[in-house]
This record gives C-alpha cells, structure tokens and sequence, in this order.
C-alpha cells in the first residue's frame, strides 16, 4: 500500500504532507507522559523496529496472492493512538528514505494513510467499542478486530481516492479494486492483531497496560480524534473538486466532450484563481496558492485539534 | 477505451495478484540485512563529501521536480540521478533490486494505461517511481544514517521522531535476527492449509515478537536510565549549516531542474 512517487499530483501530495504533518506534531505534543516530560522514546523505538519486521511475514491468502500486517490497530492497542501515530511514522520514514520503499513526493500521502487516519481511526473505533461494553475484557479483541479490518480499508480508500484524484487512473475503477482486494487483507489482519494482542496480554498483562490510554480516552478524546479524522478525510476528498479521474470516467459516460490534455497538467488544471488570466494550460500562481493556502490551513487545524484541552495528561508512565 | 468497467477491474485485478505473488515469491524469502541495504558504501567522492542536508534538499528537489515535468522533461533529473550514481561509483544493481518492488504496482498501472490507451502514462509513472527509487539509493549510499538523521533534525523533524527512527534503524537488526529465528520455528512447525487459517498461529508468532521486542524496549529504557539519560540525545544535534560553497554546488548541479521547469511550462 505504499505508493511510490509518480501515482500523485504535486498539489495532492502538498495538502496530505500538511495534514500529516499538522497530525504528526499533534502526536509529538500529546505522547509526552507530563507537561514538560520528553516522549519515552526508547520503548517506542523497539517497537517501531518490530512493526518494521512484523510487517515482513507475509501470510498466505487463496489464490496464491499474500498480504502482510499493517500493525496500526495492533500498535494503538498497545500503546494508545497518539504514540501509535509517531511508530508508524517513523517507521514509514524510514522505509522511505532509507530504503525506497514509498515515494518521496507521496511520503505525506503515505503518512496519512497509514500513519495519521489509521491510528486515529483504530483508537476511535476502540474507545468506541470498549465504551459501548462497559470496559469489558472482551470488548478489547473485539474493538481490535473490528478497527483492525476498519484501518486495512481505510488506508486502501484513501490511496484509491489520492490516485483518482491525481488523474493516474479512474476512481471507478481503483476503488473497487484496492477496496475489494483489502477486503481479504484486512480479514487477515484483523485475525493475525487479535491474536498477536492475546499472546501479548497473556505473556505480559503489564505491557499491555499501555493500552490505558485507549481504555480511559474520555469523550474530549474521542470526539478530538473524531474531528481530526473527519478534517483529515475532509481534506482527502473535497480539496480538489473536479478530479481529473472523475472527469475521465464522465467522458466514458459521455457527459463531457471537452479534450483531454497532457498527463502532467491535467491534475493541476481545475485551480485557477478568478480573475487571473489562466495561461497555456497551467497557472502556477493559482495552482500553488490554493495548494498551500489548503496546505496551511488543514496543517494548522490538525494541530490545534491535537493541542487544545492538553491539562489531561495521556497516561501517567 | 470501449472495455467495460467490469472488464477492466478484473484484468487489473488479476494483474495486481500476479504481480505481488511473483515479487514476493522472488524477493520475500531473503529479506536479510543485505536485502534491507544496512550497508553504507565506503566510497569516498563529491557526493559522499557532500553535506547530508544539501543531499535531502537535493533529493526533495529531484523527487518534486519529476512530479511537476511532464514526461518528455523526465530525461532531466532521470540524467541528473544517473550522472551521480555513476560519479559516486554506487553500485547500480542496488537501484535494482529496489526497483523490483515497484513491479506490481508498475503491472496495474500498465493494465490501467492500455486500457486507457494512453502508454505514455505508464512510462511517465514509471519513469518517476524510478527517479525516486534512485535518489533514495544514492542517498543513503553515500551517507551514513546518523548524518541523514542530523540533517533531517536541521530541516525540522520533531526530535522525538528522530530519536525514534535512530533507535528504530539501530535495533533494526536485532528484531530482524529475533524475527528470523521465529519464522525459521514457524516454518518447521505449520504445517497446515496454506490460506487465511494460517493467519491465527502465525499471529501468535508476531505476538511472541511484539513481546520480545517491548521487553527489550524496556531494557533499553532500564539501560539507559542507568547511564544518565534525561531524555536528550547530544549525538543526535541538529547538522551544522552547509557551507556557502556546498550550497552553490548543490544549486549548480541542480540548476538544470529549474531550466526544466521553466522550459516546459
């Protein structure tokens, strides 16, 4: 699921690498156990190495194909979902810059899909899940599941969505794709989280005290991580209004008749500023303004939505 | 352009499943530390001189750059990386191996480009995929990691994250080493259908190395505590500024993006 460079549009990839960011500083401010304490890096760093390796196993599904863990919902379970953020941001961090393995240009998109929206997603769904059964055992496996097949789905949207509007290919046709494909994937995921998760609470009950932060989120958590998925999902899906792969498959329908220019220019196209002449195909004045006025705003939002009502610390470690 | 849509999502979808059995049942098996590409060529030249944030600015510029060219500006910074690789004598198969990854993605994006019968989107897409992938490459082959985390410091990364990513490259090996031996067990032990019922036994493997790797993160924690940390890392300072001249070389060599750029807009 990690997309490699040339998939998206500069002014896509723009707006995500904010929300991501704006998401990321969120996280870095939130995971801090006390006002002034630094983040309790070293246990995080562990753990972002063994959801590098985990997501090495590769597990068989029919027909030959195989899919491997996210780890999102598993590492929210564990450690709650703003240090989950930070894991698996830096572990796609990593893969991408140091071992090519997602693009540059679409690390913003990347992070978002996998590292902001996924953690955020997997400790909503959770928090909801263990409210809903009044904190009973079982309602953990059970929130774990559900959010693990929920992120699996969730990233894949996105991606679909990003590709599509960025003009690489029609969303029609992506989005059953990815979403049909990541249908199995996340059952896989799903089955291989709560299993990992018993062995972890049966192993080391304390370990996986970490959780707490997901057991005691009070309904300001759950609504703040609910405000920052909703703007980030937001951002994926309005910000770029008439998307280049909606246009094609409306040309399929035969609704449009307007000449489908070069690839490169197409994505950029629909961002003139009214009232500036728009040039040979490409205004980069109106194109880079309405990318980074988005770009500020939604990075700004997302921190503010993480930094607001900080007095509650996350949990006490 | 006449296929019908269901047509075009089951040859995309067969090709994507063709395309991830066939890499992975090439490529998965040895995910080793040369795999990972844990080594840091030696080499001593002009980029292995040159500061590792003028390198990252570099890599953003190329990477930025080949998503705004249009296809025939491609041959710009696809010349530019190749000319570094070249000059800093890296070893080109590295690009490669890398650049198998790209396959199943590169398969559905070709299904999508001929069904669109637009070919020069497939090599556009390709093209940069490929540019990235080779900047990446030179990167981290000419730097050794603590300078790309310096830099990356310099450029803005909170310091928790960078202090995450240095351990997370730093125990790495020992996760990987740890994985292994329980993959190695895992393999002996399961013998069962080779589907989704796999995933519940194999899920306790990864749980046996989720708990292996949180204790060790407390150990390291405990280690450290002992030796006086205080939650600041003095090795992970943010990078000295580059040089005015390391910056005017970097702009030198990069100045045929922005006449790229100017050109073809």
């Amino acid at each position: 699921m990690h997309l490699p460079d040339g998939f998206l549009s500069a002014p896509v990839s723009t707006v995500l690498a904010a929300a991501s960011f704006g998401g990321l500083g969120a996280a870095v401010r939130r995971s801090r156990p006390a006002v002034d304490a630094p983040v309790v890096t070293p246990l995080l760093g562990v753990a972002a190495a063994f959801v590098f390796c985990a997501q090495m196993f590769n597990f068989p599904i029919s027909g030959g194909t195989t899919g491997h863990l996210l780890g999102a919902a598993l590492v929210t379970a564990l450690l709650g979902p703003w240090r989950a953020m930070l894991v698996m941001a830096s572990v796609l961090l990593v893969q991408a810059l140091i071992f090519a393995d997602g693009g540059v240009v679409a690390l913003g998109a990347n992070l978002f899909n996998m590292a902001v929206a996924a953690p955020l997603l997997a400790g909503l769904v959770q928090g909801l899940v263990q409210r809903a059964g009044r904190q009973a055992r079982w309602t953990r496996e059970v929130g774990l599941a559900v959010s693990a097949w929920l992120t699996v789905q969730l990233a894949a949207a996105c991606c679909a969505v990003e590709i599509a509007f960025s003009g690489t290919a029609p969303l029609a046709v992506v989005l059953p794709a990815m979403l049909a494909v990541h249908a199995v994937i996340g059952l896989g995921e799903a089955l291989l989280s709560v299993a990992a998760y018993r062995v972890v609470v049966g192993a080391r009950p304390e370990l996986a005290g970490h959780e707490r932060p997901v057991a005691e989120l009070a309904t300001m958590e759950l609504w703040r991580l609910a405000a920052m998925l909703a703007l980030g999902l937001l951002v994926v899906a309005l910000a770029f209004p008439y998307p280049d792969g909606l246009e094609w498959v409306a040309e399929q329908q035969q609704f449009g008749h307007h000449a489908r220019d070069g690839f490169a220019a197409a994505p950029l196209r629909d961002y003139a500023v009214p009232g500036r002449p728009v040039g040979s195909g490409f205004d980069w004045f109106g194109s880079y303004l309405s990318a980074i006025l988005g770009a500020a705003l939604c990075g700004g939002l997302m921190r503010w939505l993480g930094r607001a009502g900080r007095q509650a610390p996350d949990d006490a470690s | 352009m006449s296929w019908p849509l269901w047509a075009q999502l089951l040859a995309i979808a067969a090709c994507g499943a063709a395309g991830l059995t066939l890499t992975r049942s090439l490529f998965a098996a040895d995910a080793t530390r040369a795999q990972l590409g844990l080594e840091v060529s030696r080499g001593d030249s002009l980029l292995h001189r040159t500061p590792a944030v003028c390198k990252l600015l570099g890599l953003l510029a190329l990477a930025v750059s080949a998503a705004l060219l249009p296809p025939a500006g491609l041959s710009v910074p696809g010349a530019l990386v190749l000319l570094l690789l070249v000059a800093a004598r890296l070893p080109l198969r590295a690009v490669a191996a890398r650049a198998a990854e790209l396959l199943p993605l590169a398969l559905i994006v070709a299904v999508g480009a001929l069904l669109r019968g637009d070919p020069v989107l497939f090599v556009a897409t390709l093209g940069r995929a490929l540019i990235t992938v080779a900047a990446v490459v030179a990167l981290t082959l000419s730097t050794p990691q603590p300078e790309i985390l310096r830099a990356a410091r310099r450029l803005g990364l909170p310091a928790p994250l960078v202090e995450i990513i240095a351990l997370l490259l730093r125990y790495l090996v020992v996760v990987l080493d740890e994985a292994n031996r329980l993959a190695l067990g895992f393999s002996l032990r399961a013998v069962g259908p080779r589907d989704l019922r796999l995933a519940r036994p194999l899920g306790r493997v990864i749980g046996a190395l989720a708990v292996r790797s949180l204790e060790r993160g407390e150990r390291v924690h405990q280690a450290m505590l002992a030796r006086g940390y205080d939650g600041t890392w003095p090795a992970l300072q943010r990078a000295p500024a580059p040089s005015v001249a390391a910056w005017l070389g970097c702009g030198l060599f990069l100045s045929p993006l922005l006449a790229a750029l100017s050109y073809w807009r």
